[in-house]
């Protein structure tokens, strides 16, 4: 764990400037930091400051303690005024509140578009050029390493959990499994990024402290008194042609083993938001979001807030939802650190970034891996229900892998 | 069923050519399957129930221990668990659909001609038989040869190819 950059007074500058081109191909290596989707967003690089979060129930409020300490002595000119402009953290917060991890960082210089408008944040101000975009070596050959348990034991959780649901003792547990993958050179993860925002243009593309993914699960975003969650919970492939999808499809939608797994998702993030929102819209019937090798039902929450609640601190009561733990959610833990036999890390936590005004963007972090030079944990998880066969769920986790491993892959 | 279709069924019943020897025949349940190979009874019943694990729940035999064992060395390997059932169901697909066409052929130009042309019931009965005894090691040679000589000739191809494009 690198120490915390001491407390300094930032000095913040946003200016409008021509388009960029493509954001992550500007990432230079030095600490890269990124959250793109469909090409637009945000990405960064340097360290003017680093938030170690730490551990507890209350992280998420400490957090933002912190970043508005921080942010609240920062003399900013900010000639842009969007959501994302002036000084801005990113961060990535452990799944688990008792692991340690938790990390925010403001990044000395920020590339920002949306919506046709791009724009530059320097912190610190020294007017360097943007380095140019350029082509990266792919990674060295790589070596896949087993799984902190093995998948038997794994499917052996689901039976378990799954007969402890069909009981009535709770009613529903997410069971996450790792997947280890070595090199023989360190691990880029700018690589990895731009394969990821290449090949899951419609997912959040997320780069922070080593963690890299591409999410298609929206836990949080906040533009003013404007919110909105997407929680996703229930899956299945992609068919093998159109037909075959359209099928498969329409067997998500009718699924009632799906629906078991979709309902506390949403309606746990509603509760969540509703006591905060003057209004608040749920769509009345899931629909499908398909993805390049899975597709999931999703619900979108939408709602005005009643206070100027900032958007960390949403998301950290939002976590953890239903859709990555489970229901209730303080017995899932209890199953989850049980029978997982690993550390989440950074999986499933939330993920994104959040400016001085309390605006941001906030993930769910899925389709991800935790990079420590040459080594590498990819995540992958299903929900377990009372009618959660085994060797169902192993097969969901394997092709939530595929994701990422296709991007360590090439 | 006629007596003929009788016959048929009673031969299907065993033991057929290419079945293990007399000692070999005993047979156990899933829990007894499970101590045999060290296996999970997770694991098997997911394979019982993925229709990998093909036959009747109580009646595995010495050759369902080897074919499972067989499946731990490929595992040992390296690779994952959950590669190798998606790999086996997408055998599997293929599989049922060519035992189906090959039952068919069988009915269509083998059962039918026999009972058309035999002069009575024992003697179709009998010639049904012997087709299937005659037929089934013929079919396990040729499905075996020519899965070998596949993966095989996909081997060398790969070689030949170099770096294989990214996996969706």
């Amino acid at each position: 764990m690198r120490p915390a950059a001491p407390p300094r007074t930032l000095q913040v500058r946003t200016t409008p400037i021509a388009d960029p081109g493509n954001l992550l191909a500007r990432l230079p290596a030095d600490t890269p930091v990124a959250w793109v989707r469909d090409g637009d967003g945000l990405v960064g690089w340097g360290e003017a400051a680093r938030i170690e979060v730490g551990t507890g129930t209350d992280r998420f409020p400490r957090a933002q303690e912190r970043l508005d300490e921080l942010f609240s002595s920062a003399t900013v000119a900010d000639e842009v005024g969007e959501p994302g402009t002036g000084p801005v953290a990113f961060g990535s917060f452990t799944f688990d509140a008792q692991r340690e991890g938790s990390v925010l960082v403001v990044p000395q210089v920020v590339l920002g578009r949306r919506d046709g408008r791009a724009w530059l944040t320097r912190v610190e101000g020294r007017d360097t050029p943007l380095p140019d975009p350029r082509p990266l070596p792919g990674p060295g050959r790589v070596r896949y390493a087993g799984a902190s348990i093995p998948e038997v034991r794994w499917m052996e959780a689901v039976e378990e959990v799954a007969a402890a649901v069909a009981d009535g003792a709770l009613a529903k547990v997410v069971l996450a499994r790792d997947l280890r993958v070595w090199s023989t050179e360190a691990f880029d993860v700018r690589t990895l990024a731009r394969r990821l925002g290449d090949r899951f243009a419609d997912c959040f593309t997320f780069v922070c402290d080593g963690f890299v993914g591409a999410t298609p699960e929206l836990l949080l975003r906040r533009s003013g008194a404007r919110v909105e969650s997407l929680p996703l919970a229930g899956s299945a492939r992609r068919g093998r042609d159109a037909d075959d999808d359209e099928a498969v499809g329409s067997a998500l939608l009718a699924s009632s083993k799906d629906r078991c797994e979709h309902e506390p998702a949403v309606s746990s993030v509603a509760e969540v938001l509703r006591s905060r929102c003057d209004e608040l819209t749920v769509d009345e019937e899931p629909w499908l979001l398909r993805l390049a090798n899975v597709m999931h039902l999703a619900t979108r929450v939408t709602g005005t807030l009643g206070e100027a609640v900032p958007s960390l601190v949403l998301a950290g009561a939002l976590h953890p939802t239903a859709a990555v733990c489970g229901t209730p959610t303080a017995d899932a833990m209890a199953w989850i650190r049980r029978l997982e036999g690993m550390d989440r890390g950074r999986y499933s936590g939330p993920v994104g970034w959040t400016d001085a005004r309390g605006d941001g963007e906030w993930g769910v972090a899925l389709r991800c891996a935790e990079v420590d030079g040459a080594k590498a944990r990819l995540f992958a998880g299903a929900g377990v229900v009372a009618e959660s066969l085994p060797e169902a769920e192993l097969e969901e986790t394997r092709l939530k892998l595929r994701a990422m491993q296709s991007a360590f892959e090439g | 069923m006629d007596p003929t279709e009788r016959a048929l069924a009673s031969a299907l019943d065993g033991p057929l050519p290419g079945d293990p020897a007399a000692g070999d025949r005993e047979t156990f349940g899933l829990a007894e399957l499970a101590e045999r190979t060290g296996v999970s009874t997770t694991l098997l019943e997911a394979l019982v129930r993925e229709g990998l694990l093909v036959g009747s729940s109580d009646a595995y035999t010495q050759a369902d221990v080897e074919a499972v064992t067989a499946g731990l060395a490929l595992l040992e390997a390296g690779v994952p668990l959950s590669e190798m059932l998606a790999l086996a169901r997408e055998h599997d697909e293929a599989m049922r659909r060519l035992a189906d066409r090959a039952v068919d052929l069988f009915a269509r130009y083998v059962r039918d001609p026999i009972r058309g042309t035999a002069a009575d019931d024992a003697e179709a009965a009998e010639r049904m038989v012997a087709a299937l005894h005659g037929m089934l090691p013929a079919a396990d040679s040729v499905v075996a040869h020519h899965f070998r000589r596949r993966l095989l000739a996909a081997a060398k191809d790969r070689l030949a190819d170099g770096p294989a494009p990214p996996v969706p």
